[in-house]
């Protein structure tokens, strides 16, 4: 065997040099510049746009279900009236002109929804990649400073690796006539111990419950129940409290009647739209035990003086993401 | 056996072996490494934050039925007096303290850990100079703050105060931004 003589094809020690002087800086540049490769990474950088994603559509989105009429398809944002098989997108938003402004009945609905993967195919998880999703909706009742979790829908699988997005938004809880004891009268009439509602003008398609709301009321009272009246000629409807009709003190919902309540003092009359349209009720009065009622008859849909608002509580929407796909 | 004594025809050096190798390596490494850290935190948070932060005056200018919102009731009948250092908000001035706090519960869910600080600004123009009067002070804000600003126009029918009616200017269009940052 012959050795090789000369000193070609060899490396030497410039080479190791140099390669440890590159090997050290690629290290160096790579432990303090953290972010430097993240760019480059599929599938981790896409988790958040897709928390992001998620929750706009919830909460800036109506919705939408389609239907067909004579061959034509249709659509319409009214998607919580509907069957799950005609849903074809779920947004929890009250219309497409108010975003992070939520229907309570489009939460109610979503919330009622028990299959887990039916909710992720209408709100768009299911592509090319599978994610896994939870939801969380708390409200505050700023009447009664209360917590309520109005949605929370979680998975069994659980991962790690895990982005949410959370987004402030208002719950619209729907109509309440707003009567303020301390407005005077039109007529000049003195306050009255009955408060008397004309509900005439509600359209038969309203499926909203009906609610007073009872504020500045001058003085003390005690609210012992309420009569309905189909036309004031006829004999009256009895209510059934907590079955029919509620009465809620500062936003908490009173046990049984009668119940009292002083000057500062919020009471909210609820009457479940299904004991109205059963008996086809076109009056209500609240009675009192002391002359403190507006004297006036009061238009549940157009009185000049007290007027039928939509209350909305503030809330957070918190939307969780994770795929084990990626 | 002889091995040939010249250097002909032989891969060049080790050296390009070793390059090729070591660029292949870090080219590897680069594709499939799994950070610890989360991707882009400090954009993802600052994204956060302002969406907080925008959907806060969204939630504040919703009109209800009256067709007012709490921000444009507050910017109408402000007085045209700014937040001092002594005052979180202008002293006697009720609808700006409400929208404050209304801001401080909203912001987190328990407000006396909260970990965000805000300040709001009014931003207008009377014809001859832009003001720029911060109405709610929460501390100096951050390097890393956030701003949203949403306009609110002052009309002449609606209930304003003596300030605006004494610039007489309207429409009036007010600009309000809300600068946010964490603590």
């Amino acid at each position: 065997m012959v050795r090789i003589i000369d000193d070609s094809a060899q490396s030497n020690i410039d080479f190791l040099f140099g390669c440890s002087i590159f090997l050290i800086t690629f290290l160096y540049a790579f432990t303090f510049v953290p972010g430097l490769f993240i760019p480059y990474q599929a599938g981790a950088v896409d988790l958040g746009a897709v928390a992001y994603k998620t929750g706009a559509v919830l909460v800036e989105d109506p919705g939408w279900y389609v239907y067909t009429t004579n061959g034509e398809q249709m659509g319409n944002p009214t998607w919580e009236t509907q069957s799950l098989s005609a849903i074809s997108r779920i947004g929890l938003a009250n219309d497409r002109l108010s975003p992070n402004i939520l229907s309570i009945n489009k939460i109610n609905r979503l919330s009622s929804i028990t299959d887990y993967n039916l909710i992720r195919n209408k709100i768009g998880l299911d592509g090319t990649i599978t994610y896994n999703y939870a939801f969380s909706l708390d409200m505050k009742n700023t009447l009664s400073g209360k917590q309520i979790q109005l949605l929370n829908i979680t998975s069994p699988d659980q991962n790690n690796n895990v982005e949410y997005m959370e987004r402030k938004v208002l719950v619209d809880t729907g109509k309440e006539l707003f009567v303020d004891g301390s407005k005077p009268q039109r007529s000049g009439s003195p306050n009255s111990a009955v408060l008397r509602v004309s509900i005439a003008n509600i359209t038969s398609a309203d499926t909203d419950n009906t609610t007073f709301r009872l504020f500045n009321i001058p003085g003390t009272y005690t609210l012992k129940g309420l009569d309905s009246w189909r036309s004031p000629s006829d004999p009256p409807i009895p209510l059934v409290y907590n079955t029919q009709y509620q009465i809620l003190k500062n936003g908490d919902p009173v046990l049984s009647l009668p119940v009292s309540f002083n000057q500062n003092d919020v009471a909210e009359v609820v009457v479940y739209n299904s004991a109205i349209r059963s008996a086809n009720i076109e009056y209500l009065w609240v009675m009192a035990d002391s002359n403190v009622m507006p004297g006036d008859q009061v238009d549940y849909v157009k009185d000049p003086d007290y007027k039928t608002e939509n209350v909305c509580y503030p809330g957070t929407f918190k939307v969780e993401v994770w795929s084990d796909d990626i | 056996m002889t091995f040939r004594k010249d250097d002909f025809g032989q891969i060049y050096t080790t050296e390009g072996l070793a390059a090729a190798l070591v660029m292949v390596g870090v080219l590897l490494f680069i594709m499939q490494s799994i950070s610890l850290v989360t991707p882009q935190t400090g954009m993802t948070t600052d994204m956060k934050l302002y969406q907080k932060t925008a959907d806060m005056l969204v939630c504040m200018d919703n009109p209800g039925g009256d067709n007012s919102s709490i921000l444009k009731a507050a910017v109408a009948g402000w007085g045209g007096s700014p937040a001092t250092i002594s005052s979180v908000t202008p002293p006697g001035d009720t609808n700006i303290s409400l929208l404050d706090t209304m801001l401080a519960s909203n912001f987190t869910s328990n407000p006396a850990s909260s970990d965000i600080a805000y300040e709001l600004d009014i931003h207008y123009n009377d014809g001859t100079t832009n003001h720029d009067v911060p109405v709610i002070i929460h501390g100096k804000p951050a390097d890393s703050s956030v701003v949203s600003s949403r306009l609110v126009t002052i009309n002449r029918g609606d209930v304003n105060s003596t300030f605006w009616a004494t610039k007489n200017r309207y429409p009036q269009v007010v600009e309000v931004r809300l600068s946010s940052w964490y603590l």
